[in-house]
């Protein structure tokens, strides 16, 4: 036989030393190993190599949330693959004569389908609303910076938020929405703090009690709802749940973090408007990143949270607002706007020194744009001077807002539409002047005692929220009621 | 129960026993596609893989080892997916989510830092030749189970290992005339 050269044996010497070689070629190459150092130091650095990298470890124990990720995955498979089994879809060949009924088969299938199930199993994105719901249940607190940006009624708009939470019910948000401010929300309380605020030269601070439908806590959204106006999870997880359409998109980087992008859309009781969400849920965290809304090119929106941080230790104090110097206190049913927001025609002395004249003024005013007679009072206790009056010809309201500017009690009155009214639950009262009207009255003590009274008159729902005053009083000024405009 | 016999259960219509293979192949087929394609995008292409044989393995006839089959699904999604993407835009992670824990704490440091000028220079390689040399040096492979994962003749596979062993071989002299001394 002859003696092979480096060039025949050179790119044998790695399957040599694999033992990859046929015999005839393992004995010329070792023949010619025998006689030559450089094919053999090439084979002692290649055995070397091969041993260096056989070091490194061929198995890597995948994160944790793997196989829970892989889970969702197989289930939305699972759900198509069910339902093609379901049908009959998938099955061994069938003769030829057959297959001109297959697609009328299929269209027959599919109808039925639809008749029995209404829409496709979506099982990937209900697993995932599952996940979203325990994470939620295990979280104790976050913190995190949430920023929105969009469209509302055909205006460009950005804003951002600072949040904190603290389970089961300590929220706390900083925002320059409108203007810079700080809400502190406890058990019972909405207390809104405006240091830009100048009110009769003073910061003003806002307390009223916490709403029922404020039950469950924001998350950084911003989204509006069919039920609640304020996105929470709990709501986000309903509205998920409830959703046949809802749809596992796939996965998609939010803020350099890998997410599941869920796909759903909602309608609001009564309104044709379709909104179409995406929800981003962190796939470590299963906490949603990020949410857009679309309804039209007049409302849109995308909300995002940045430096999520969950489970921290938050104090419980900074959830309680400590009352800062040269701060006026209000409180009552009342939102900051009343005091901030600029108005069609500026506060006259006569809102301080006839509260009830200027106020129905300011109700004859709008009047004539409202799609009912409204009414005015004509009784107020000392000490109240009128902040402002607002209208909607559009959702058919009226409201108004009167101020203790001893006290910081504020009364607010609100009138809607008659017959779209629902009543509010509570005991029925008689009023002092009148005995046939009906009316509901409730009391609040904590967090500030609110006297709540409800009638119908006139065609009219009248609501009205009295802090700093009793029961009769309160219903004093319920009994004084009657239209601002007199019928012709 | 073998892979063989779960892939019967599994096509006979046991989820379950999907589930099961899973859990055995995991680790590999993770560690195989960190190797490949670098430990950021591997989660994602490992499930990938499972999902595509998951949904494959009903008409899986069993030509060859279940393990070898899925080896060839994760290699075929890791060319996919880098094909798709631009070759300047990728970039293979450092990190090393396994360390080894056993051994004195200065042996491990050289240890992981020598790992880490192999993982380095394997991580150089065309991603060809990489796959070759993973699957037989890490992974163990005969040349005939490469050419089944890989899809390609025998003799490819040794060509491809012996290019894969020079170029390292150059990458690694320092450390392997260090070793040899």
């Amino acid at each position: 036989m002859a003696r092979s050269s480096c060039r025949y044996c050179e790119p044998r010497l790695r399957a040599l030393l694999d033992g990859e070689l046929v015999e005839v070629e393992a004995a010329r190459v070792r023949e010619h190993l025998a006689d030559c150092d450089a094919c053999q130091l090439s084979l002692a650095t290649a055995a070397e190599v091969s041993r260096l990298v056989g070091q490194i470890p061929a198995e890597i124990e995948p994160p944790p949330h793997f196989g829970a990720n892989l889970q969702l995955r197989l289930a939305s498979v699972r759900g198509r693959r069910g339902l093609i089994g379901r049908l009959g879809l998938r099955s061994a060949p069938r003769p030829r004569w057959s297959r001109r009924y297959s697609l009328a088969g299929v269209m027959v299938a599919g109808t039925v389908m639809a008749l029995i199930l209404g829409s496709p199993p979506r099982l990937g994105a209900q697993d995932l609303v599952g996940k979203v719901q325990e994470s939620w249940g295990r979280l104790q607190s976050y913190s995190c910076r949430f920023e929105a940006e969009g469209v509302v009624a055909g205006k460009p708009r950005r804003f951002e938020q600072r949040q904190w939470f603290r389970k089961p019910n300590l929220f706390r948000l900083e925002t320059n929405e409108h203007y810079p401010e700080q809400t502190f929300i406890q058990a019972d309380r909405v207390t809104t703090y405006i240091p830009g605020a100048d009110w009769q030269g003073k910061r003003l601070a806002i307390t009223r009690p916490r709403r029922d439908r404020e039950e469950g806590l924001p998350f950084p959204f911003g989204a509006e709802w069919p039920v609640a106006y304020d996105i929470t999870m709990e709501a986000l997880v309903r509205e998920l749940k409830s959703q046949r359409g809802g749809e596992l998109l796939g996965t998609e980087e939010v803020l350099g973090k890998p997410c599941y992008v869920l796909k759903f859309h909602t309608q609001r009781p009564g309104s044709r408007l379709t909104t179409h969400y995406r929800v981003w849920v962190d796939r470590d965290s299963f906490l949603p990143l990020r949410v857009k809304s679309y309804r039209d090119t007049q409302f849109h929106w995308v909300s995002t949270a940045r430096d999520l941080r969950t489970n921290l230790m938050l104090p419980q104090d900074m959830f309680r607002f400590a009352t800062a110097r040269d701060t006026f206190h209000v409180y009552g049913e009342v939102e900051p706007f009343v005091f901030t927001m600029p108005m069609d025609r500026p506060r006259t002395e006569a809102f301080d020194e006839d509260p009830i004249g200027s106020a129905r003024e300011e109700i004859v005013r709008r009047a004539t744009a409202l799609p009912f007679r409204p009414l005015a009072p004509a009784y107020l206790p000392a000490g109240y001077g009128l902040v402002r009056v607002r209208g909607s010809a559009v959702s058919g309201w009226l409201d108004a807002y009167w101020l203790n500017s001893r006290t910081g009690a504020v009364i607010q009155l609100l009138q809607q539409d008659g017959a779209q009214a629902v009543a509010d639950e509570g005991e029925t009262v008689r009023l002092p002047d009148d005995s046939t009207r009906r009316a509901v009255w409730r009391e609040v003590r904590r967090p500030v005692p609110i006297q709540y009274v409800a009638w119908k008159q006139s065609g009219v729902r009248v609501s009205l929220a009295a802090a700093g005053v009793d029961r009769d009083e309160a219903l004093r000024i319920a009994a004084s009621f009657a239209p601002a405009v007199q019928e012709e | 129960m073998t892979d063989e016999a779960l892939v019967r259960r599994f096509q006979c219509g046991d989820e379950a026993a999907f589930d099961e293979l899973v859990e055995r192949h995991r680790a590999r087929i993770y560690g195989l596609v960190c190797r490949l394609v670098g430990v950021g995008e591997a989660e994602d292409l490992a499930q990938d893989a499972f999902v595509a044989a998951y949904k494959s393995l009903p008409s899986f006839r069993g030509e060859s080892a279940f393990g070898t089959w899925l080896y060839r699904i994760a290699i075929h999604t890791c060319s996919h997916h880098l094909r798709r993407k631009r070759p300047d835009s990728l970039e293979l992670d450092e990190r090393e989510p396994d360390e080894r824990r056993e051994g004195d704490p200065e042996a491990r440091a050289m240890q992981r830092e020598l790992q880490g000028v192999v993982r380095r220079a394997i991580n150089g390689l065309p991603y060809k030749l990489k796959t070759v040399v993973v699957l037989r040096d890490m992974h163990g492979m005969s040349y005939e189970e490469i050419a089944g994962a890989v899809g390609c003749p025998i003799g490819t596979v040794r060509s491809r290992l012996h290019y894969a062993s020079q170029r390292l071989a150059t990458q690694l002299r320092p450390y392997v005339e260090t070793v040899e001394q």
